[in-house]
């Protein structure tokens, strides 16, 4: 049974209590959704989503690692924005977070070019570059990314990204 | 000591250092580069090289406001001077370590801190 809770669809029969959140996340998967405007604008809506979804069904996490993967889906977000629709400001991006036991896996989905980030060389950190640090940033983060091309004109991209608690 | 403010950085000279403070608790793709540009702007303005960036505001930094701060440690490095910076979070800390950030940019717990450090 699917509904519909503060604009996330929530794959779950009941909202389960705070307390019982945590004893819940072990147990099944939840996946939550939420669909962007391709505006760099929109930034600030996409860490909040990130943020309070995590913070809400990953208890045991440190702030300090809720924060890291904020910024690894800030800089997905940036580059789907940037170079998969060229900063055209009316695509979507599909951003869904999924938790089972003990990993957390996000998705971002865009129609537009095929970009796939594991071609992107790591960034020179020397101090002599101030850009590109983008991709470099959700290799250290996450565990693994992976990226699937869209199979036709008008379908979906899907960058992967699984990080272990 | 004689201080200001500047769009979104206030600023101090305090003993020939320049100590700005962004009154942003986000440096992001959205407003790094305005960022960059009233720092500059200060810098130039007041003409002291030495500048320390009191980072107490800060909540979260994303990879072009990286790039700012590089830029900008680059453009004090071509005028003789430094950029140092303190007040981090333990998230933006955490963040600098991760893209070697303070291998290049010496950090200090408290704003006076790094001051004296010139």
């Amino acid at each position: 049974m699917f509904y519909w809770h503060n604009n996330f669809c929530i794959s779950k029969s009941e909202i389960p209590t705070n307390k019982e959140i945590h004893k819940l996340t072990k147990k099944m998967t939840n996946h939550f959704e939420q669909k962007f405007t391709s505006k760099l604008s929109y930034l600030t809506e996409v860490r909040k989503f990130v943020n309070e979804t995590f913070r809400s069904f990953n208890h045991t996490r440190l702030n300090i690692e809720v924060d890291l993967i904020v910024l690894a889906v800030n800089e997905a977000f940036t580059n789907i924005v940037k170079y998969a629709y060229q900063n055209q400001s009316d695509k979507m991006v599909a951003i869904r977070l999924s938790f089972e036991n003990s990993t957390s896996v996000i998705e971002l989905a865009d129609q537009g070019l095929i970009f796939d980030p594991a071609t992107v060389k790591d960034a020179d950190l020397s101090g002599t570059k101030d850009h590109g640090y983008g991709v470099c940033i959700i290799r250290k983060i996450v565990d693994k990314m992976t990226y699937k091309e869209k199979s036709s004109e008008s379908g979906w991209n899907l960058l992967k990204l699984t990080k272990k608690i | 000591m004689k201080g200001a403010k500047n769009m979104n950085v206030s600023y101090k000279i305090i003993s020939d250092v320049l100590l700005l403070t962004p009154e942003l608790d986000v440096l992001d793709t959205n407003n790094a580069d305005a960022f960059r540009a009233s720092s500059i702007g200060i810098i130039n303005e007041i003409n002291i090289s030495n500048v320390v960036l009191d980072l107490k505001n800060l909540t979260f930094i994303d990879s072009l406001g990286i790039g700012r701060l590089i830029s900008l440690l680059r453009n004090l490095k071509t005028r003789n001077g430094d950029l140092r910076v303190s007040s981090l979070s333990n998230t933006i800390k955490a963040i600098f370590e991760l893209v070697r950030l303070n291998k290049i940019i010496d950090i200090f717990d408290e704003p006076e801190e790094a001051v004296r450090s010139f």
